[in-house]
């Protein structure tokens, strides 16, 4: 549904190029010939995994040498996505697409981007006054009394994340009598700054929250929806009360963008995140030695749609010289030392942040290293050249 | 000296580099994890130029008084022209940039990076990308003082480049502290440099590797606090030395500071 509607603002491109096509079929001709040729016979291949399978079984490459995919623009010339078509575009380059395009056809801002947004509204209008009013109420309980000013401006506004399924926002209202813990199938975990998705039933009746929310024991999951309002990474809106951890999420609430295939999976387990999401103010609070800060796992699906970037996953940390790695030497006296972390630096966990994560391609890193490239990124209103305008 | 100005119009998050302009002591350039950098006049308390990034900005530095850099973990290089707010993108890092700095003799920019890299940009030149230096660590900080540029990587490591000469680094060494680097900051008669860990030490050291010069470096604690016999110890954040004397300026908590503090 959604995808068609797309289609007609964006028509077919190649992520290796971003050029854009009439149709599928030209497109995958186009990838065929010219990001996955084989360069040392006349073989073309239909994906790049099939093309490294061909040099390294034809040709006797060992995986190391492979080639750079042809034609491809910086950062996007590796095996590690597997692109067939438009399928397999990561997300977030799918995002930043989209973003791009619409400044460049002067379209406002989540024409494209958010193409259901609609959808809600349609919903909410086959509500009556009262459930609306009740779910208003209701809302305004779990936001806590500081939210609730601030909460009925960005009402309705619940159409933002790309590649929910559609059916979250045609969902019919679902029957009162749902146990809470449960959360509907399909809809986004968190959308910061805009209340949860309202489906009648699936809130729990204004009483059970009292404004200031401190009802749950600490480490204890929410029962119903992760409120947004508990997002830590969203201090002016929402900051979640003293003392009060981060609600993991309950099972089977997927993160707002479902992984394409052969892309890393979102939240992938051993993902750590920084210790600055620990506390809201990013300092360790005095007491808490900050030794169990970066062992603390986020839920899965803790990439959230706080950052403008449509909320990359970010990727855990990985050190780019293992044999390098540092160890504290210990204390002679109880020691509490407040970045305890031997190898990566705040900067560098708080950079992994799903607030201030920038995806950022693994393979640009092979690139620069080669050092031969000067590729100049232009200010996101350009239209970005063609691979094929740096050869 | 003892006056105290809060600044209007602060930034929204955390404040990753201060820097005042080389000529003009009343311009101080402020980049912050709120995707900005912003100009202000201090003794006008004004805010005189803002700038809007894609992801949030690690470093900045001055040219001169109408021109500056940027760089942050959305990895582009960038020249900020501080009168008509006009940006021109100089070119790419790998990864995250964390820190810069402007060389006024040769009128380049240097840039380190979390891709292990520093690279050298010549912001008039046709490819502005000059050269690239690749490194063993990914590069936390640097400074520059006359030509001796020090750059400071995780894992403890140092190289001291003569920046006119960058085939190579003059020297490695290992960083004296134990544990990892957070700040470096170089004198400014030229000596030497001084650098802080995350564990509440500084190291004063010297590019002079005769003996007797050697012998003067040393290293004292900072930044603890004993509390029921544990020692509380915060990193040293940021570094500065006072340009016409000798004192050494020292910042904690300030770079993890989500609220506006600038001292």
């Amino acid at each position: 549904m959604a995808k068609k509607k797309n289609k007609q603002i964006i028509r077919p491109w190649c992520w290796y190029c971003e050029r854009e096509f009439e149709d599928e079929k030209v497109l995958m001709q186009h990838q065929k010939a010219k990001h996955f040729k084989c360069n040392m016979c006349p073989r073309r291949l239909n994906t790049a995994g099939g093309l490294a399978v061909h040099i390294q079984q034809v040709h006797k490459l060992e995986p190391e040498n492979l080639p750079r995919i042809d034609n491809a623009l910086p950062g996007r010339d590796g095996y590690e996505v597997e692109i067939f078509g438009m399928e397999g575009i990561p997300a977030p380059d799918v995002a930043d697409y989209k973003r791009r395009k619409e400044i460049e056809l002067g379209l406002n801002p989540g024409t494209i981007t958010q193409p259901q947004n609609k959808r809600p509204k349609l919903d909410n209008r086959a509500l009556s006054e009262d459930e609306l009013r009740a779910q208003l109420a209701a809302h305004r309980a779990l936001m806590g009394g500081a939210d609730a000013a601030a909460a009925p401006a960005t009402e309705g506004s619940t159409g933002g994340v790309y590649g929910a399924p559609p059916q979250a926002y045609a969902a019919p209202p679902i029957p009162a009598g749902m146990p809470p813990g449960f959360p509907p199938p399909g809809v986004p975990p968190m959308i910061p700054g805009a209340p949860p998705p309202f489906i009648p039933g699936a809130m729990p009746p204004p009483g059970a929250f009292p404004p200031g929310m401190p009802p749950f024991p600490p480490g204890m999951p929410p029962p119903g929806m992760p409120p947004p309002g508990f997002h830590p990474m969203h201090p002016f809106a929402g900051s979640p009360p003293p003392g009060m951890p981060l609600p993991p999420f309950p099972p089977g609430v997927r993160p707002p963008f479902p992984p394409p295939p052969a892309f890393v999976p979102a939240g992938a387990p051993g993902f750590s995140p920084p210790p600055a999401s620990a506390s809201p103010a990013g300092i360790p609070p005095p007491g808490v030695p900050p030794t169990s800060l970066p062992s603390s796992q986020p839920p899965p699906g803790f990439a959230s749609g706080v950052s403008p970037h449509a909320a990359p996953t970010p990727v855990e940390l990985k050190m780019p010289n293992p044999a390098l790695a540092q160890t504290n030497p210990p204390f002679k006296k109880a020691t509490d030392l407040k970045w305890s972390d031997p190898n990566f630096s705040a900067d560098e966990r708080r950079a992994n942040n799903p607030k201030y994560y920038f995806p950022k391609d693994i393979t640009n890193q092979a690139q620069a290293q080669s050092g031969s490239q000067s590729f100049t990124e232009e200010s996101r209103g350009k239209k970005r050249a063609r691979a094929e305008d740096f050869l | 000296m003892s006056d105290q100005i809060e600044l209007s119009s602060p930034p929204f998050d955390g404040i990753s580099t201060v820097r005042f302009a080389p000529t003009n002591p009343s311009q101080l350039l402020v980049s912050s994890w709120d995707t900005s950098v912003r100009l202000y006049d201090v003794d006008t308390n004004e805010q005189k130029a803002k700038f809007d990034h894609r992801a949030a900005v690690l470093t900045t530095c001055f040219a001169d008084s109408s021109r500056a850099f940027s760089g942050g973990l959305d990895t582009s290089v960038r020249e900020l022209d501080l009168n008509t707010e006009r940006v021109t993108h100089l070119g790419q890092h790998a990864n995250s940039i964390s820190t810069s700095n402007y060389s006024q003799s040769l009128n380049m920019l240097i840039t380190g990076s979390w891709d292990r890299t520093i690279k050298l940009w010549d912001p008039r030149a046709g490819t502005p990308q000059q050269s690239s230096h690749d490194l063993p660590e990914r590069v936390y900080q640097m400074d520059l003082v006359n030509n001796n540029l020090v750059v400071a990587m995780a894992s403890r490591l140092f190289h001291i480049y003569d920046i006119r000469k960058m085939d190579g680094p003059a020297q490695t060494r290992d960083s004296s502290l134990r544990f990892m680097t957070r700040a470096v900051a170089c004198m400014a008669d030229g000596q030497g440099y001084a650098t802080g860990s995350v564990e509440g030490r500084i190291a004063v050291e010297f590019f002079d590797l005769s003996q007797e010069a050697q012998d003067k470096k040393y290293a004292f604690k900072c930044h603890r606090q004993t509390i029921n016999d544990v020692d509380h110890v915060w990193p040293v954040n940021s570094l500065a030395f006072h340009p016409f004397t000798t004192p050494l300026l020292l910042l904690d908590q300030t770079a993890l500071c989500p609220s506006g503090t600038t001292s």
